[in-house]
């Protein structure tokens, strides 16, 4: 499962790692910073699923296609749709040059949003999300779990009801009212055994102390020193990025007339240079590992 | 002094004041001693064990006193109690809390505000005792039922307890989950010196390992001695049905004494000791053979749930006649449940026949109309309505028919009960009596015993067999050997998705060693045809032995 340096960081390290990238990714809407951004996910997502991984990168570009081509139609309320006119659409309305590349810009945040939540979904899963908030909200992190745990238990106690129920006829087929009464005799079936097994849950809690104390957590991960350091190199390009966009060099406004900042001073150019290396952090961390293992293994 | 004792004892639940669930109940329990509870479904056995541990003890009239050296339980300090004394319950599934297995073991411990160190040191040494390293991260949503058993075993034992209660653990398992969950209770009794009090249907899997055994009925102590002398108590209940096969030979063989064997392995050596060299009389009374036409047949069946996965049934070949009790045992995965979805068309064979009374099923319009009907393994999801009758009533079924299905199997008195106040047996048969309301010619049975006391058993196969003698077929997937030896008709061996051997139960139980029933394995170089502990007694007899 957890193959990559990255994953197997503290919770804390790959929470922040996502929090700043996905916050930066929404706010920076200059192209150079959006098409760092989507390639940084796309190729995280490869190291992280391999084929599967590429698959999804690939699916990635119709859904950019699309929203560019959409987005512009959908916001005719810019008052100010600049200059350039490119057609007229449905009685008099315009595209224009200016408001493709701002629906391009917004396309490309999106796509890159959502590959950064693929790649988060699979490193953040929610046993890491509780036992990262779980000295912070003991009650809130274990009702946390133990819905997630429930949701799905429903869900198969249902299919062996109606499974059941099919055994004696009850079930497919029959008129609509036939199959709504069955329903609502699952439904009914499923509280019962809801309802029960809430309260043999309840007593195995107590069983086992629920209540008696102060809860404490086990905490699986340690904060290592290396956690630490890959910590604090993200805070550090975080940091450097945000120099840049107070300074106005990661500004880019399409409408009504476009206007890029450049990157050609030196805090400009780091600012653009952090942000990169941020975004390919994990990716790098992967193959640095790779490596180590093929030269290790070349010398024996 | 008694490390847990209970003193004079009597309790009422608050609902039925005049009916004691328990009266006048006295008993020492010494530090590191095993104690088997027996008793039938009802007898008061789980409300005992619920005493002795304040956060489960139910509300209701009280008198009497529970002590944990020498202080009475409810002014021990709950967090003391909590890790003193540990209490596992039948259901696997919910009383497991959280969603992985590593977390599940540290519940317990958070609770009681461990510190890390600690914590780690009692998670790793309880996943390592209980050989839970392999699947440590996993969900605990993929593991299987014997696994979550031990799980919450293991959850508990990283308290470190003094006391371990168990209230019918097993009864959700398959015999081979069961046997090795009870063997750990076992190891953990010998190798830390935890105290067990333990209630369980299968009492050959714990008679032997017990010091003492405690026996309640109706709330009282009927009996309370070694196993071995236990049984003597016993002779004349309907208790004595439920005590290991060993023990009902000796006694059914009018022996007395202190010489009762408890495994099979004692029973073997105490038979051959009995019986004389020369030739013995072998002959057994007939059982009862039902040949006909064929009910049901299949015909190289073959089936797979995906294209791409293996297949489950390789070829079923299986011919039942009309009126048998056909059983059919095999290992857990073979595809026996999946030969049933098969039979009533819930899985479509991708080659072979499956013929009811001579036709092609897929012809057949409605089959759960008059045709066939299945008792699922998990009777509870079939009721949903306030009471049983309303549940039977749902089959469309005038009153006087579900008057007359109701009286069959023995549930008239159950009719206005809601059914989740009902016991395992009692719902068992309430859904027989619902599937039985599709009036089927075909009755398929997935794993009717499980959970079953001895009692209930024994009802369960004269309904089938009443069944059977009005024309009804059923045929039956099973692990429970003693259930099949005493009732089928014919017992089917099945394995690697085929049907290997189609035998009566004499036949086919006396060429098996290992799946066979206790009693063949106990008796079978003096009897070799004897398969049930009634056989055995019934030769003995003959031969005066």
């Amino acid at each position: 499962m957890e193959t990559d340096v990255f994953s197997r960081a503290h919770p804390a390290v790959s929470f922040a790692f996502f929090l700043l990238v996905l916050l930066l990714t929404m706010v920076l809407m200059h192209p150079m910073y959006l098409l760092l951004s989507l390639l940084g996910a796309a190729a995280y997502l490869v190291a992280l699923r391999g084929r599967q991984g590429l698959r999804l990168a690939a699916a990635a570009i119709p859904v950019f296609l699309v929203l560019t081509v959409l987005s512009p139609l959908l916001s005719p309320l810019l008052d100010p749709q600049g200059g350039r006119v490119l057609l007229t659409v449905w009685g008099g309305r315009y595209i224009t040059v200016e408001l493709v590349c701002y629906g391009a810009a917004l396309a490309a945040m999106f796509t890159a949003v959502l590959l950064w939540f693929f790649c988060y979904s699979h490193v953040m899963t929610s046993d890491k999300f509780t036992a990262l908030f779980a000295p912070l909200l003991p009650v809130v992190s274990l009702m946390l779990m133990m819905v997630l745990r429930l949701v799905p238990a429903y869900g198969r106690k249902a299919r062996q009801i109606s499974a059941a129920r099919r055994c004696v006829g009850l079930g497919a087929g029959g008129t609509k009212r036939d199959r709504l009464r069955g329903s609502a005799a699952t439904l009914a079936a499923l509280t019962a055994w809801a309802l029960e097994s809430g309260i043999i849950t309840a007593d195995s809690m107590r069983c086992r102390g629920y209540g008696a104390a102060r809860r404490t957590n086990f905490r699986r991960y340690r904060f290592s020193l290396s956690d630490g350091v890959v910590l604090t190199v993200l805070l550090g390009l975080a940091a450097l990025v945000a120099a840049g966009m107070a300074a106005g060099y990661t500004r880019a406004t399409y409408v009504p007339a476009i206007y890029l900042a450049g990157s050609n001073t030196p805090l400009g150019a780091a600012a653009l240079i952090a942000w990169g290396v941020l975004l390919f952090l994990p990716t790098l961390l992967y193959l640095w590992e790779d490596l180590t293992w093929r030269i290790l293994r070349s010398t024996i | 002094m008694a490390h847990l004792a209970i003193d004079h004892l009597s309790f009422a639940y608050a609902a039925s004041p005049a009916r004691p669930a328990l009266s006048d109940v006295s008993l020492d329990i010494r530090q590191g001693e095993y104690i088997a509870l027996c008793g039938q479904s009802g007898s008061g056995k789980t409300t005992l064990l619920r005493h002795l541990k304040t956060v489960l003890t139910p509300h209701g009239v009280r008198s009497g006193a529970v002590l944990l050296d020498g202080t009475p339980l409810d002014t021990v300090p709950l967090a003391r109690q909590s890790a003193a004394i540990g209490y596992v319950m039948q259901d696997p599934d919910a009383q497991i809390v959280t969603d992985k297995v590593w977390h599940e073991l540290a519940f317990g411990l958070e609770n009681l505000g461990c510190d890390q160190e600690i914590m780690r040191l009692r998670v790793a040494e309880m996943a390592h005792y209980f050989g839970i390293q392999t699947w440590f991260d996993r969900d605990v949503a993929t593991l299987s039922g014997g696994q979550k058993q031990l799980l919450n075993l293991a959850a508990i034992m990283a308290l470190q307890p003094q006391v371990l209660i168990l209230d019918e653990p097993t009864s959700q398992l398959d015999p081979i989950a069961a046997a090795d969950f009870l063997a750990t209770v076992r190891r953990l009794n010998q190798d830390l010196g935890t105290t067990i009090v333990i209630t369980e249907h299968r009492l050959e899997d714990i008679f032997h390992a017990a010091d003492r055994c405690v026996v309640l009925q109706e709330g009282r102590l009927l009996a309370d001695d070694a196993p071995r002398r236990v049984g003597a108590a016993l002779r004349h209940t309907e208790l004595f049905a439920a005590l290991p096969t060993p023990v009902r030979i000796f006694y059914g063989s009018g022996g007395s004494g202190d010489g009762c064997p408890l495994t099979v392995r004692e029973g073997r050596t105490w038979l051959t000791a009995k019986a004389p060299g020369g030739t013995l009389n072998q002959s057994l009374p007939p059982q009862p053979e039902v040949t006909g036409p064929a009910a049901l047949e299949l015909k190289n069946v073959w089936f797979r749930y995906q294209k791409g996965s293996p297949d489950v049934l390789r070829g079923v070949d299986f011919t039942v006649p009309k009126g048998s009790l056909h059983a059919v045992l095999g290992g857990n995965g073979t595809g026996k449940s999946t030969m049933l979805k098969a039979i009533c068309g819930i899985c479509r064979p991708y080659r072979g026949k499956v013929l009811l009374d001579g036709t092609d099923s897929k012809r057949h319009k409605d089959l759960f109309r008059g045709i066939l009907a299945m008792l699922p393994q998990d009777p509870a999801s079939l009721f949903a309505r306030p009471t049983v009758r309303q549940d039977l009533q749902e089959m469309r079924a005038e009153s006087a028919e579900v008057q007359r299905v109701a009286e069959l199997c023995r549930v008239s008195h159950l009719l206005e009960r809601h059914p989740s106040d009902l016991s395992g047996g009692e719902l068992q048969r309430s859904a027989l009596a619902k599937v039985l309301l599709c009036r089927p010619r075909l009755l398929l049975l997935d794993e009717p015993t499980k959970g079953l006391d001895s009692f209930f058993k024994e009802q369960l196969g004269q309904v089938l067999r009443q069944l059977c003698s009005q024309g009804i077929t059923v045929v039956m997937v099973s692990h429970d050997v003693e259930f099949c030896a005493r009732w089928a008709h014919a017992v089917s061996l099945f394995f690697n998705g085929q049907i290997l051997t189609t035998h009566p139960p004499r036949r086919f139980f006396a060429r098996n060693s290992f799946y066979t029933t206790a009693a063949n394995r106990m008796a079978r170089e003096v009897f070799p045809q004897a398969v049930t502990a009634e056989d055995v007694v019934y030769l003995m007899k003959e031969n005066g032995l």
